[in-house]
């Protein structure tokens, strides 16, 4: 035989061989998708088996109640639904686009099955969707499902799933085609993505699961060195310096109900992506895929139930070992102890363990050099079990209210299950908190704050987090974005005498009862030393009827909340519905962010049904950058719009709200036209103005378009005008204009800065005659991070609150009097502001009445009332955007000078109306009241004021007016603002608009 | 005219030419050993054109050694694209001579860089392949000039493809020269190229017709410089312009049959988003 020679034959012969094996081999969708392509199950390794194998799929009917528990589920009629032994599904339709998805094809709901408290799955996921990249572009376009039906249970092989087929949303030559599939006993669902890339350029295609928490939710955490639960800082201008590789992602909850979750490649050793508690990409490792080339990434994502991440990183790591071979978990068992006795974990709050491999070099315990395998939650007598990586070291690092508890422990283990012991920690004290509102009479609902009574900023204390996540709560009492206790306050109900809360000790804390700005406070001083339990009884009584004007039918309001189903909102609804009520507000208009909800359930099941006002409405909330503003390197988000008065309809996707995406306000408006409850009008109001871009997202619609307030506003777009002008003057859908707004924000929660901001803006648009409405918010999303009720709004117009709910004329009405203007705004002070002609009449605010011309008997009429622990020094007086002059002030010392009492000091001040009004043309009028405000310099020349930084309220003094605002209500300034009189000065009999200066 | 039509004629070429490949060419057909205007540079993109597929060739009969250094940049950082693109490629051809009027031509990407930028999701590989293999034949020549058909494979070797991908495919095409005076030659051809990607037991096949003119001037034997354009087309499945860029560049004959050449090319029109390419050759033929 000769010696084998390579000629041109021989390769010619196998390229076609190599053509034909590869030929001949379908690949699912990995080579476009055709219409008739189907990818193959995922993750072929896996094998579970149970006793009982249960399976079902279908298409959500219409008015089928297929909604699993928790604020979070979203399913709708038309949405595929997969349910098992151990989960339930939810894949949203391709026609019911929620989030940052283009299109449905999104794991919307993710519920695991294990019994919890209420024996309903309970899911806590956002979305779950696919993208090739991070730009809007690549996100992936579904635009048909077809379910197939699988294998019933329980036969062998039994599976039911889904596909999706669809391609980029940019380029619709880079074809995508998903497979959802779910089978008896697992944990979690299959899913395989076949990419195909038919552009004619290769491409960094990051094929990627978009894990969208939502900032304010659960806490992701990756096991690999240097990360766990620490996130590198994502910068979407410079995404390589978060990009990291990690053997699987998981995440756990803040909040109730307790769900933790974890997703495993299975045809890639490792995931890669970014990490952040806003979104994690986790998906194939970064590659370029050449035009014509495709692939495949399968995963499984998992759903387990209980406490901490220990249930969903146990589950991960059986998954590796089944479909990587990776070596199987140890288990490792404990206990940990206080005192010899077993510390009940609270859900973490009381105590949890990270376990990590030790860093190497000197120093075990280096951030950047551990490597975090699991964290664990304690049960109610302090034991634990956690899986491990079989042969190594370790440390166990034990927490306790967001800080480590005691020194981090070694240990090894090998390839079997071990028992560390008992691990020992300070023992904490407990609380216990009864609220009264006299002597012997629980109050319905309040608020516990704690705050130390030494100074954190002072003492240099360690800051509190969620493994240094959510960090700035002192003491954390719970996770700042949980249920009560979140952060550093707790809820009472007068359902039980006493409301026991863990706290560090030893400890020295000021402890708070309030029932919001309308209330009197009580504080009680205790030293808590561990193990104690002391007892506190505080008093606070409600101060409404000396602090609203009387007579008048004031009710207050928040017409911006949020709760856990908005996607960057963790709050349970029942906490949320107390914390409603601990405040004192009358009525609260739910705008959770895309999705119309309501508590009226939570409400009814609290027994509180006529306490409360409840009004449905919806923040339309976009999260896709798509409008481009000249001068402005990335395209923009517009929205941050609240729509009210709006009707739930639980069985439609979103509850019926409108698809918020790639819409300029005017068409936000033009889609809600006629959605409105009861044919009413409706409000639309402008949040939060000149708010800051989150990860990219436009928060304010002025600030994402530019608008200079000095700058003129056409009413129609006009050559020579700013683009932000034109903007706001455009009608984009040819009905409602971008500027036809109802109401604007003034003030949104506590920013003292941001309150300058958007009053800037208000001032401007009442000088050009655009009469909107000012109103105040919370924009709460929590216990802690926002206060709900700091600040509100106080209604005038007799309206019943028990009625707004089911009486379509009384929600009129109500909208009505927002819409005119019969509100004032308030954080604290509250006015009562009149005008008196010298004749008998008597004006209020009203954007649509116009007050004849004033004589030299005209008097503008200023009361101010506050709670005795809210500071009042000034009234301000801005006559068409100018602060003016005034004869006489608050005399010092009136307010906030027997802080615990229970006596609102009031102060009157009466003005001659003429020598504050122009010479000539017209005048709007806002009163103020509140702290001491200047009026801020614009340092940037951007037309808004700039708030130095050294005027940011933070913890003043202990024997400071302020001192008891900032532990209930951190950062806020009190402040109360009127809503504009008009005054046809000229007497031309119209009121016309005075202009810029 | 019908495929099978098209077949025939396509075949009695061929044969025909075949019959006549060992005839000598008329002096002054082809350029001479130390001639710098000795044919066109393969140029393109890396996408489009790997190796050497899809670019008109010589027109002429050579034995020789090329190794071509080629860099392209796809510069679309700003908005609305976010997204850039370099490629660097060294790829290896050789040709054959086979006889007075016919020879064989193999090219190699010895190595390919590539780095692409998505927004800020950036990756880079390196690629050894693809490669092609061609036959050229003379179908017609007199002392001003000459006039070349061949045929070339896309042979499926490329390492930056996924398991279970390749790219393959056939290319025909005729290429031309003529001596228009003392110092000035023009050049270009017609390549009709089918690429054909498999992918998952999936194939997809395109028809990308081309066309490349440009013109040589030598103010010496040894060094020339040319200028011209290429266009390119995707005739199915869809209709679109690829690319139609000019091009620039010199060659110089050196010492020891070696010789040194550049190519410019700056695409301003076309689907292929490319801003510029460029390539550094060396050469070497063997003494006649």
């Amino acid at each position: 035989m000769g010696r084998p020679r390579l000629s041109l034959l021989h390769l010619l012969g196998a390229s076609a061989l190599a053509m034909g094996a590869a030929g001949c081999h379908r690949d699912g969708c990995v080579g476009g998708d055709d219409g008739q392509c189907v990818p193959p199950p995922a993750c072929a390794a896996l094998a579970y088996q149970c006793a009982a194998p249960k399976l079902r799929a279908e298409i959500i009917g219409q008015m089928d109640a297929e909604r699993v528990a928790g604020p979070k589920a979203q399913a709708a009629a038309g949405d595929f639904l997969f349910e098992n032994d151990l989960i339930r599904v939810v894949i949203d339709a391709p026609e019911h686009p929620h989030h940052l998805a283009p299109t449905g094809g999104a794991i919307l709901d993710l519920a695991p099955i294990t019994p919890t408290p209420t024996g309903q799955p309970a899911d806590q996921t956002n979305a779950i969707y696919h993208a090739a990249g991070v730009l809007p572009r690549d996100a992936v376009h579904y635009d048909s499902a077809v379910a197939d039906p699988g294998i019933d249970a329980p036969a062998a092989g039994a599976y039911k799933a889904v596909i999706f087929r669809g391609h980029l949303e940019g380029n619709p030559k880079v074809t995508v085609v998903t497979r959802y599939e779910v089978r008896p006993c697992e944990p979690g669902v299959r899913v395989r993505t076949d990419l195909y890339n038919g552009a004619p350029d290769p491409n960094t295609l990051f094929l990627t699961d978009g894990f969208f928490w939502g900032d304010n939710n659960l806490a992701p955490f990756v096991p690999a060195k240097g990360l766990g639960f620490v996130q590198p800082d994502l910068d979407l201008l410079h995404l390589d310096s978060a990009w990291r590789s990690w053997p699987f992602l998981a995440a756990r909850s803040q909040s109730v109900p307790d769900t933790s979750y974890a997703a495993i490649s299975c045809d890639r050793d490792e995931s890669a992506g970014f990490n952040s508690t806003t979104l994690t990409a986790s998906g194939v490792p970064l590659g370029v895929t050449l035009s014509g080339d495709g692939f495949h990434f399968e995963r499984f994502i998992l759903a387990e139930w209980g406490s901490g991440l220990a249930p969903a990183v146990a589950e991960a790591m059986h998954v590796r070992t089944l479909v990587h071979g990776d070596p199987p978990a140890v288990t490792v068992s404990g206990r940990v102890v206080a005192n010899g006795v077993g510390v009940d974990g609270h859900a973490g709050r009381g105590a949890s363990l990270l376990f990590y491999e030790p860093a190497p070099g000197p120093n075990p315990d280096d951030p950047a050099g551990i490597t975090p395998r699991n964290e664990v939650v304690p049960d109610s007598n302090g034991n634990f079990a956690v899986a491990l990586p079989p042969n190594r070291s370790y440390r166990v690092q034990a927490y306790a209210f967001g800080l480590p508890a005691a020194a981090p422990t070694s240990f090894a283990v090998a390839a079997t299950d071990a028992s560390i012991g008992d691990l020992t920690i300070p023992a904490s004290a407990e609380l216990n908190v009864a609220v009264e509102s006299a002597p012997g009479v629980p109050a319905s609902f309040a608020e516990l704050v704690v705050i130390p009574i030494a100074d954190p900023a002072v003492t240099g204390a360690a800051v509190p987090s969620v493994y240094s996540l959510f960090p700035g709560c002192v003491p954390m009492l719970g996770p700042p974005d949980g249920a009560s206790p979140a952060c550093n306050r707790a809820l009472t109900a007068d359902k039980a005498p006493f409301t026991k809360l863990l706290v560090p000790a030893p400890g020295q804390y000021h402890v708070y009862a309030t029932r919001g700005p309308f209330s009197s406070i009580d504080v009680a001083d205790v030293t808590v030393a561990p193990g104690e339990t002391p007892t506190i009884t505080l008093q606070v009584q409600s101060l409404a009827d000396q602090i609203l004007p009387q007579g008048q039918g004031v009710i207050s309001g928040d017409f911006h909340v949020h709760g856990g189903a908005s996607f960057d909102s963790g709050i349970p609804d029942q906490d949320r519905v107390v914390s409603f009520l601990a405040t004192g507000v009358d009525v609260v208009i739910a705008t959770d962010h895309n999705v119309v909800t309501s508590y009226a359930s939570t409400l009814a099941a609290l027994g509180a049904t006529n306490a409360l006002g409840l009004i449905s409405g919806v923040e339309q909330t976009p999260n896709i950058l798509w409008y481009y503003v000249p001068g402005d390197t990335f395209p923009k988000t517009l929205g941050h719009f609240n729509f009210w008065p709006l009707v739930p309809d639980f069985f439609a996707t979103r509850n019926g709200a409108p698809w918020a995406e790639l819409r300029e306000p005017g068409q936000l408006m033009d889609d809600m036209d006629g959605l409105f409850a009861g044919d009413t009008a409706g409000v639309r109001q402008l949040n939060h103005p000149y708010s800051l871009a989150k990860l990219g997202r436009d928060q304010g619609y002025p600030k994402a378009i530019g608008y200079d307030p000095r700058d003129p506003i056409p009413d129609t777009p006009t050559d020579g005008y700013s683009f932000a002008a034109n903007a706001l003057a455009r009608a984009p859908g040819g009905h409602n204009r971008n500027i036809d707004w109802d109401v604007e924000e003034v003030m949104t929660g506590a920013s003292r800065a941001d309150w300058l901001r958007y009053r800037a803006l208000w001032f401007s648009l009442l000088n050009q005659g655009f009469l909107r409405a000012g109103t105040a918010n919370s924009d709460s999303h929590s216990l802690a991070v926002e206060r709900i009720g700091y600040p509100r709004n106080l209604i005038w117009g007799g309206h019943d609150k028990t009625k707004l709910a089911t009486d379509n004329a009384e929600l009129a009405s109500f909208d009505t009097d927002v819409r005119k203007g019969h509100l004032e705004g308030t954080n604290g002070p509250v006015l009562d502001v009149t005008i008196s002609d010298g004749a008998g009449k008597i004006y209020r605010p009203d954007l649509t009445v116009s007050i004849p011309p004033v004589t030299s008997l005209a008097r503008l009429n200023v009361t101010v009332t506050a709670a005795p622990w809210i500071p009042v020094d000034e009234v301000r007086v801005f006559v068409n955007g100018v602060q003016k002059p005034l004869p006489s002030n608050i005399k010092p010392g009136t307010f906030a000078v027997n802080r615990l009492g229970t006596d609102a000091p009031t102060y009157s001040l009466s003005f001659s109306l003429a020598p504050l009004l122009p010479a000539k043309g017209d005048a709007w009028i806002v009163v103020e009241a509140g702290m001491v405000q200047p009026t801020e310099p614009d340092t940037d020349d951007d037309g808004l004021p700039d708030l130095p930084d050294t005027d940011v309220p933070t913890r003043p003094a202990d024997d400071n007016e302020r001192f008891d605002v900032e532990a209930i209500a951190p950062g806020v300034w009190p402040t109360a603002f009127t809503n504009p009189f008009l005054i046809d000065v000229d007497g031309d009999g119209a009121w016309t608009k005075p202009g810029l200066p | 005219m019908s495929r099978p039509r098209a077949a025939i004629l396509v075949g009695c070429v061929l044969v025909l030419g075949a019959g006549a490949a060992r005839a000598d060419l008329p002096p002054g057909a082809c350029p001479g050993p130390i001639e710098a205007a000795a044919g066109p540079l393969a140029g393109g993109t890396e996408t489009y054109q790997p190796a050497d597929f899809g670019a008109v060739p010589e027109a002429c009969p050579g034995t020789d050694l090329l190794l071509r250094l080629r860099g392209e940049l796809l510069d679309a950082s700003g908005a609305p694209e976010f997204r850039g693109q370099v490629t660097a490629t060294g790829t290896a051809r050789g040709r054959r001579r086979i006889n007075a009027r016919s020879w064989i031509s193999v090219a190699l990407e010895l190595v390919t860089y590539r780095y692409v930028n998505d927004a800020g999701v950036a990756s880079n590989t390196f690629s050894f392949g693809p490669a092609t293999l061609g036959y050229h034949l003379v179908l017609a020549a007199r002392s001003s000039g000459a006039l070349a058909i061949y045929a070339r494979a896309l042979l499926p070797i490329d390492t930056a493809r996924q398991p279970g991908s390749y790219a393959t495919g056939g290319e025909l095409g005729a290429a031309g020269r003529a001596r228009v005076g003392r110092r000035w030659l023009v050049d270009g051809g017609l390549s009709l190229a089918a690429p054909l990607d498999v992918t998952g037991g999936q194939a997809h096949g395109q028809l990308q017709p081309a066309a490349l003119a440009e013109a040589w001037f030598a103010p010496r034997e040894t060094f020339a410089v040319f200028a011209g354009a290429s266009v390119r087309f995707e005739a199915a499945p869809d209709a679109s312009l690829v690319m139609l860029s000019p091009r620039i560049g010199l060659r110089a004959a050196l010492r020891h049959g070696l010789s040194l050449a550049f190519l410019a090319e700056a695409p301003l029109a076309g689907s292929d988003g490319t801003n510029v390419s460029a390539g550094l050759f060396v050469g070497w033929a063997p003494a006649p």
